[in-house]
């Protein structure tokens, strides 16, 4: 019963599967590349060396790499009082797979005794179109980059979100500062709370004698553009911030005449 | 009988009622027999992926069978090998069905054409001398019309002198800069009317004299660079340079040695957490060229999170850098790619292996700022024996101890406080130190006489305590849940940098006070007043470069 179970479990879990090609003796290959940083579209130098104990040469070598795409956004609302308010997202996500990028010949008369293997320097090329993009904090708003970097809807579901947590004092601090009233006093009572001994802000009693956000107030803040609602009057700035930057996960594979490769170990490089 | 037949028919309604609900929902998994990848097959860019491409799909499935390809923006093709083009930029999910076996999916990125711009002309771009101008490439294999519209930045001239702050059209000509630092030239183009992503570079603009330069780590940013040009000409500003190095994530210390900037960064995780496996680490040690051009990883820790590098100091061709709350270890400046273990990287020193152990030191005395003056080691403590510890390395012991040590003789500064950091400033013999203790927060100023007198009496600090020219403090937030850690682990003033040519001391603010805003600041001997340096930026570790240049 043990052993079936055993067998079952290999069956799913075979880790000398996943890991390694049984039977090949593949080459061995190490590898470095010039820094971990680079800018998007330069080329990435690296050296390598490699060898084989096998009995076929080795043919070429290969660059592959994967993309990575790390993206933050953080939206906030300087006018509320009581709270703070702030939306942030982090992602990484894998947007491209693995792919050559390039190959590089083998050379023979690369062979270096000192170090016992074959060696050379050279270099990978990596892609403009993966240059980070941070937009922080700007002095202008613009409407067109808040939809491409946050998508369509996200701005009336950031205000509609906000206003459902709104209190009397965040009503008044942003009316009044944005210049939407000169007064606030019809809008807000105070109340004395028996529990602090202080008082507490509240909307006046309508008609029904709830204390519901005043018509005026609500029919106001759908008035109010997106932009007002997250700029900060101290510093005159926007609160918002968008990054989007790209890393590379690279490998270096060298191939023998029969195709069986070696891998060496995979390099993260960030591009800027 | 009949009780038993009513309890059995409950009970099966009961069980039936509960498996509705429980229903395993059946989930299509992908199949590993399924496999393909993908390539850009045209001639050019067949790296960029760019809209219009011809991308080739091709299955490597073990699985046999009817091979089908939805591209994910709405369109289908059928076939082993297949080709491909995306009209709009985007990240798609390509998903490939092979009859009778199932399913594998694979993201693409899709990128949309945009102007590569580079300067003309290479070597030393000099802020109001040099003057330069811009090659573009725009990938345009449709041959469709071109816009282009250029943005300059505050302080651009044109050829003619006159200041240029938009061009409409391909070629701007040759600009010069009136500030210095990276200097954000944008180039925004339509294509067949089409907008397409911002062509953006930051041109490093240097200064016309030989000055040090200050390096920091921006919180959520990147590695900034700063001339200390003072009194450049009326109307030129210094603005900082993006390195394009990320700072990492709680990057407590930097330290600049000879050409290069050492960025300890002690991962996510810097607070306490019960890592009960020992493998939270995720901090690591990144040496950073001093014009930015090369990163390379001097050491990383996948072990336990407390491991992480936290504060350092170099001296003699060795980085002395702490853990969180055990000891100093040592690294040779030359290493690279290491990976963090305690048999090649033992304790130079811990808490146990001083005589201070039991007598002043607890178990876990928390970490701080670091370093020698006058070959005495001045250990910064914020928790479970608070001040600054200084010993020599003879003081070392060889064993851990329990306690009963033999006190060594150069003692503790500034006993039951909390010292964050500290720089001394050989030339004028004054150390700089800061503190968060309630009431005492800020940063001071004192010959070591002075420190030595001070001993654990808070009231004697008050003389030593530097000011804003509005008469404020500095005073680093301390309240938990508005800036980073709690009690012992404030991020507070994490670093101190001097510039040796003029005194003046630099550190980075996260204001607790509402009356002072946070930014990177410093001391000014000259004026006697701390100032504002760059106003609103939140900081970590800062360094200094005292080599003279221009640029870097």
């Amino acid at each position: 019963m043990a052993i079936s179970l055993q067998f079952i479990a290999c069956e799913k879990h075979d880790m000398m599967d996943n890991d390694v090609i049984v039977g090949q003796m593949a080459p061995q290959v190490y590898w470095e590349p010039a820094s971990s940083t680079v800018k998007a579209g330069e080329n990435v130098p690296f050296n390598v060396q490699y060898y084989t104990t096998s009995t076929e040469d080795i043919d070429h070598l290969e660059v592959w790499y994967n993309i990575v795409e790390d993206e933050t956004k953080a939206v906030s609302s300087p006018w509320m009082s009581t709270f703070t308010y702030s939306v942030t997202s982090n992602k990484s996500l894998e947007k491209r797979i693995s792919q050559k990028i390039s190959e590089y010949a083998h050379h023979p008369n690369s062979w270096n005794d000192s170090v016992r293997a074959f060696m050379f320097k050279s270099t990978f090329p990596t892609s403009n179109t993966l240059a980070s993009v941070t937009w922080t904090k700007p002095a202008t708003f613009d409407n067109e980059k808040m939809i491409k970097y946050f998508g369509n809807s996200y701005m009336t579901q950031f205000k509609d979100s906000l206003f459902k947590l709104m209190k009397p004092k965040d009503f008044q601090k942003m009316y009044l500062g944005l210049n939407l009233l000169d007064n606030f006093k019809a809008y807000i009572d105070s109340v004395k709370n028996e529990n602090t001994g202080g008082w507490d802000y509240v909307f006046p009693k309508d008609s029904q004698g709830n204390r519901t956000t005043p018509k005026v107030l609500v029919d106001i803040y759908s008035t109010i553009p997106f932009s007002d609602i997250i700029f900060n009057k101290t510093t005159n700035v926007y609160d918002v911030d968008y990054s989007r930057s790209y890393r590379i996960n690279a490998n270096m594979k060298a191939f023998d005449k029969k195709g069986v490769a070696g891998l060496g170990i995979v390099k993260e490089i960030s591009l800027n | 009988m009949k009780i038993f037949n009513y309890l059995l028919t409950i009970f099966t309604a009961l069980f039936l009622y509960s498996c509705v609900d429980n229903d395993p929902v059946i989930e299509e998994l992908p199949n590993p027999d399924i496999a393909f990848n993908y390539s850009v097959i045209d001639a050019e860019y067949q790296i960029d992926y760019y809209v219009g491409a011809n991308i080739e799909f091709v299955s490597t499935s073990v699985a046999a069978g009817e091979c089908t390809w939805d591209f994910g923006d709405g369109t289908l093709a059928t076939g082993e090998t297949v080709t491909h083009k995306y009209k709009k930029a985007g990240t798609y999910t390509v998903k490939l069905t092979i009859a009778d076996a199932g399913y594998q999916s694979k993201p693409i990125l899709i990128s949309d054409i945009k102007p590569i711009v580079s300067p003309n002309k290479t070597g030393l771009i000099e802020v109001i001398s040099t003057s330069v101008g811009f090659n573009v490439e725009l990938p345009n294999p449709e041959k469709l019309t071109e816009e282009y519209h250029w943005i300059f930045p505050e302080g651009t001239l044109d050829a003619a002198g006159k200041p240029i702050a938009t061009f409409d059209g391909k070629d701007p000509g040759n600009v010069t800069f009136s500030n210095v630092g990276s200097q954000v030239v944008t180039l925004q183009v339509k294509l067949g009317g089409r907008q397409l992503e911002d062509g953006v570079i930051k041109v490093p603009v240097a200064y016309n004299l030989a000055v040090p330069t200050l390096y920091y780590a921006v919180k959520g940013g990147n590695i900034m660079a700063l001339k200390l040009a003072n009194n450049p000409p009326s109307g030129m500003k210094i603005n900082p340079f993006d390195m394009g190095t990320k700072s990492g994530q709680h990057p407590l210390n930097i330290l600049f040695n000879d050409t290069s900037l050492y960025v300890l960064d002690c991962g996510r995780q810097f607070t306490y957490v019960d890592d009960k496996d020992g493998n939270l680490g995720d901090g690591r040690i990144i040496v950073m060229s001093k014009d930015g051009a090369k990163v390379e990883t001097m050491m990383t820790n996948t072990g336990a999170a407390f491991n992480d590098p936290y504060y350092g100091y170099i001296e003699g061709g060795q980085l002395y850098f702490s853990d969180r709350n055990t000891g100093l270890s040592t690294i040779g400046l030359k290493e690279r790619n290491k990976t963090l273990n305690r048999t090649d990287y033992p304790y130079y020193v811990q808490n146990a292996t001083l005589g201070y152990y039991g007598q002043g030191l607890s178990y876990g005395a928390m970490n701080a700022c670091f370093g020698k003056i006058n070959g005495v080691w001045y250990w910064c403590k914020t928790y479970n024996g608070n001040g600054i510890f200084r010993f020599t390395d003879a003081d070392i012991l060889k064993i851990a101890i329990t306690g009963n040590g033999v006190l060594p003789t150069s003692g503790i500064a500034l006993e039951s406080m909390t010292p964050k950091s500290f720089v001394w400033d050989a030339k004028n013999s004054l150390v700089y130190f800061t503190l968060y203790d309630t009431g005492y927060e800020g940063l001071y100023r004192c010959t070591l006489a002075q420190l030595n007198e001070i001993g654990s009496n808070k009231e004697k600090l008050v003389p030593y305590r530097l000011k804003l020219a509005n008469g404020k403090t500095v005073t680093p937030v301390t309240e938990t849940g508005k800036g980073e850690g709690s009690t012992g682990e404030f991020i507070a003033i994490c670093q101190l940098a001097l510039d040796e040519n003029d005194g003046c001391v630099y550190f980075g603010l996260r204001s607790g006070d509402a009356a002072v805003k946070s930014g990177l600041m410093r001391y000014n001997p000259a004026s006697g007043f701390i100032e504002y340096v760059i106003e609103g930026v939140d900081v970590y570790g800062v360094a200094v470069n005292k080599t003279k240049s221009k640029l870097f």
